[in-house]
């Protein structure tokens, strides 16, 4: 599914003496479909830039990675907007990947607006089935992000993203600003997802426990090189 | 080290045009000086409200009644010009996101430097002076460089430490550290968890977190809270042996215990309920009519029906 190739990326630093900070070396490995990936490794070690560089938010000084056999970098204006309805990624804080200036629904109306995608009404039946399937109530519909829980705007996110029918998504500290007991729940439900759905994850965290409990194989990010960890079976759910 | 904190029949609402949120129900509590006091509990479950009621740091939409007691005083009762002569010298906070926390604006001298020059009225050289000494006592490695810089330019666990020396620099008698490590790596959170141990060692203090390890090893007696109330009292071993099933629920939710999910809430609770029956194995056919008190079990408090024969009903 997701296929990563000799990716190199150097952030520069400095005004007056311009500095080079090489974060990511030489980075390759691939993803199969329909499993969880995690990607462990310190604060500032490079890790979300890695995922930036994935969905295409952030580009590779060299190194291709290749989505369903295409090359990212290569896509046009109209297949990259499709490659991000494939591709999506669930930012560490909640509260702010929602417009705190619209309410739920406008929220999750505003990707399939974006995308052009379904009728007006469709839209609205879709984002009713999503908020069901994330166990919310549609009365949360017509709240604003500031009335919501930190859990509750998590799986607003991940209903938000489920509107767009992604087959690949990247989880980068989803559950880091959530307490342990809706950690839990998150992961939970993301696991049912992927069962249902047939969902890919790349699952990034500094939590060893959590990234060896939800996923199947798991990279170490040091000093701008990837490792590989461990690459079991499917462990099953919980 | 200074008096009890003592609070009774504590409600707190937030009133709003959709409908009020009683986030605090009737809770009563004392807080013993000389101990260290953690209150748990998941998000929305009324800890950190309890916590900055004590400060009166709510929202202008709160609706506070009942008492909590300071000194011999009910601190409900002070007005704004009083309660900024208690915050900071008697009862301290150390907040939530010490990013957040910080003046982007100013150097971190200057902000250490005007609690001592608000607080003890030191002059600017006194109150520098005296910044530098409690940066060094947090273990900051080159106080003068850190003093000099603005806090954009500090990692977490610098930034942490800063705010921490804001919560006892005026030396008062109560810390209250709200979810001192919220969103935290685990080294950080173990370099927290240090830097609160000292504090601990030199005055009373109060911890709201969601962190069950981290309550575990700094409290002494730990309270547990869940839909506004308090449903489970006991030391620090009540997460070795959790009597109350939403307590069990939440140590069995940790990543050490296998991440067991407990079922998501429900939006409209019954508030003649103890909150957790739809999920709850325990139940009886009491719990979905009636809220339970609390009941002392083994020198706990549990709020909870299957407690109404073996222990003693307060």
């Amino acid at each position: 599914m997701l296929k990563v190739e000799n990716v190199y990326k150097t952030y520069n630093s400095g005004i007056v003496k311009r500095r080079q900070l090489p974060v990511l070396n030489d980075i390759s490995f691939e993803i199969p479909s329909g499993i969880s990936v995690g990607l462990m490794g310190d604060s500032g070690c490079g890790k979300s830039t890695l995922a930036r560089i994935l969905i295409g938010l952030l580009n590779a000084d060299s190194g291709r990675v290749i989505f369903d056999g295409r090359d990212i970098s290569e896509l046009s204006g109209i297949e990259k907007k499709k490659f991000r309805r494939k591709m999506q990624i669930v930012f560490q804080n909640p509260e702010s990947s929602l417009n705190p200036r619209m309410t739920i629904l406008q929220n999750m109306l505003e990707p399939m607006i974006i995308q052009k995608l379904y009728s007006t009404t469709e839209q609205k039946s879709i984002v009713l089935e999503k908020i069901k399937t994330v166990g919310l109530s549609d009365n949360l519909l017509l709240r604003y992000p500031r009335e919501i829980s930190g859990g509750e705007a998590q799986r607003i996110v991940l209903a938000r993203i489920l509107t767009l029918n992604p087959s690949f998504i990247i989880l980068d500290e989803p559950t880091s600003m959530l307490d342990m007991s809706v950690q839990a729940q998150i992961l939970d439900l993301l696991k049912r997802l992927q069962a249902e759905l047939n969902l890919t994850y790349l699952l990034i965290s500094h939590d060893k426990r959590v990234v060896e409990w939800f996923t199947e194989q798991t990279y170490l990010l040091k000093n701008g090189t990837l490792h590989k960890e461990r690459s079991e079976k499917h462990k099953g759910l919980s | 080290m200074g008096s009890d904190i003592i609070i009774k029949n504590l409600n707190i609402k937030f009133l709003r045009k959709d409908g009020d949120i009683h986030a605090v129900k009737d809770v009563s509590v004392e807080f013993k000086a000389g101990q260290v006091t953690g209150i748990v509990g998941e998000s929305g479950s009324g800890k950190s409200v309890l916590g900055m009621s004590i400060l009166q740091l709510l929202p202008e939409n709160a609706e506070v009644s009942g008492k909590i007691t300071y000194s011999g005083m009910n601190i409900l009762l002070k007005n704004e010009k009083q309660m900024r002569e208690i915050r900071g010298n008697k009862i301290a906070l150390i907040p939530q996101s010490p990013s957040e926390s910080l003046n982007p604006s100013m150097k971190i001298g200057n902000q250490v430097s005007e609690i001592f020059r608000h607080h003890k009225r030191q002059s600017r050289h006194e109150a520098l002076k005296s910044s530098e000494c409690i940066l060094e006592e947090f273990h900051l490695l080159d106080v003068p460089r850190c003093m000099s810089s603005y806090g954009f330019q500090l990692s977490g666990g610098m930034k942490q430490r800063v705010v921490s020396s804001f919560g006892i620099a005026a030396n008062p008698h109560w810390v209250i550290a709200d979810e001192p490590t919220k969103g935290m790596d685990r080294v950080l959170e173990t370099q927290i968890t240090e830097v609160l141990g000292e504090i601990s060692k030199r005055t009373n203090m109060l911890i709201i977190t969601h962190n069950l390890m981290l309550a575990q090893e700094l409290c002494d007696r730990i309270i547990v809270m869940h839909n506004g109330c308090i449903i489970e009292k006991g030391d620090s071993n009540i997460f070795k042996n959790p009597l109350h099933p939403y307590t069990e629920g939440l140590v069995k939710s940790m990543p050490e215990n296998g991440m067991v999910p407990m079922p998501f809430a429900q939006q409209k609770q019954n508030n003649n309920s103890c909150g957790i029956c739809s999920w709850c194995h325990d139940k009886s056919d009491i719990c979905t009519m009636e809220k339970p008190p609390l009941f002392k079990v083994a020198g706990r408090l549990v709020r909870c029906f299957q407690y109404a024969q073996s222990g003693k009903r307060l």
